[in-house]
């Protein structure tokens, strides 16, 4: 038996997970915590399998890993829920800890599975096959792009997945001297794809590292 | 290579002549990668080319060296499209 905590409020992706979860004859699955008190009365309560936490819940989630989590006998994993596939939601929450991402928009028996086996940490994002093509890791989005002021709202519009065309009109620039740009900048970040830098920008412009060890 | 399409440039003809910046940047693997050139000299003009490339051009890749052709459509001193292929890679 599978024991899961959905917290989210007011979330469409906590609805769907509970809706989703609560007939399943091998999953226990109590009603959706809507604060993160709640959350962490329950986790305190019963033992637990999997948290599952909305992406807007990321900060919340980040603090019960690293205030509540310590304390339990068993911690349970942390699971990202998310009918996204963009993998700059998955590196957020990398960068914050998460074991593991669930897409909400795959099967039931899929979706059972990938808590099951993140639950029983088989698999992590550290080792999810999608961020491992791009170069993800902790010490990547830890570390400081280089970026001139003007590089910055460069990378801030390639975080937003527009197309070259549609930066260079947004920008005033021809599009060959914008991709010259951006080979700069992938270069000086040593980088080798597009989506690597918008990932790297848009994780590291919103939240801090917790993965680079504190000073001592 | 000189046909009706493509008529052989002068080696005396200067890049700069022909396009603002001799650099540019080629976008591959569906707008993920970004590999830069740099002319080394514009060789052919091309008229009525298949794919309205404008010139064809010697370029080494920026990163290694490397050593190819590129086809480019050039309008008003800028390059707008290019492609390359790579004829000795560096060593």
């Amino acid at each position: 038996m599978l024991r899961i905590c959905i917290a989210g409020w007011n979330s469409t992706e906590a609805d769907a997970a509970y809706s989703l979860l609560r007939d399943r004859p091998d999953v226990q699955v109590p009603p959706i915590r809507s604060t993160g008190a709640e959350v962490v009365e329950a986790l305190r309560a019963t033992p637990t399998d999997a948290v599952l936490f909305p992406t807007d819940w990321i900060d919340v989630a980040r603090s019960i890993k690293k205030i509540v989590l310590p304390a339990l006998d068993t911690p349970p994993s942390l699971v990202l829920m998310t009918h996204s596939p963009r993998l700059a939601i998955r590196a957020r929450a990398l960068s914050c800890g998460f074991d593991g991402a669930i897409d909400l928009s795959t099967d039931l028996e899929q979706l059972v599975m990938s808590l099951n086996r993140i639950a029983n940490a088989s698999i992590r994002l550290e080792n999810d096959e999608d961020l491992q093509g791009l170069g993800i890791i902790p010490g990547l989005l830890a570390r400081d792009l280089v970026f001139s002021d003007d590089d910055a709202s460069l990378a801030d519009l390639i975080a937003t997945g527009v197309s070259d065309d549609a930066i260079a009109r947004a920008l005033g620039w021809n599009v060959q001297v914008l991709r010259n740009r951006i080979a700069d900048l992938l270069a000086a970040n040593g980088m080798t794809y597009r989506t690597q830098l918008a990932v790297a920008h848009a994780s590291s412009a919103r939240i801090p590292d917790f993965a680079r060890p504190l000073a001592e | 290579m000189t046909s009706r399409r493509y008529r052989l440039l002068p080696e005396t003809s200067r890049t700069s002549d022909l396009v603002e910046c001799d650099e540019f940047t080629v976008v591959t693997g569906d707008g993920e990668i970004y590999t830069s050139f740099t002319i080394v000299r514009i060789t052919h003009e091309a008229t009525d080319a298949r794919g309205a490339w404008t010139h064809l051009a010697e370029v080494t890749r920026i990163t290694d060296g490397a050593v190819g052709k590129a086809r480019l459509r050039i309008v008003a001193r800028v390059i707008e499209e290019s492609t390359v292929t790579m004829q000795f890679e560096s060593e």
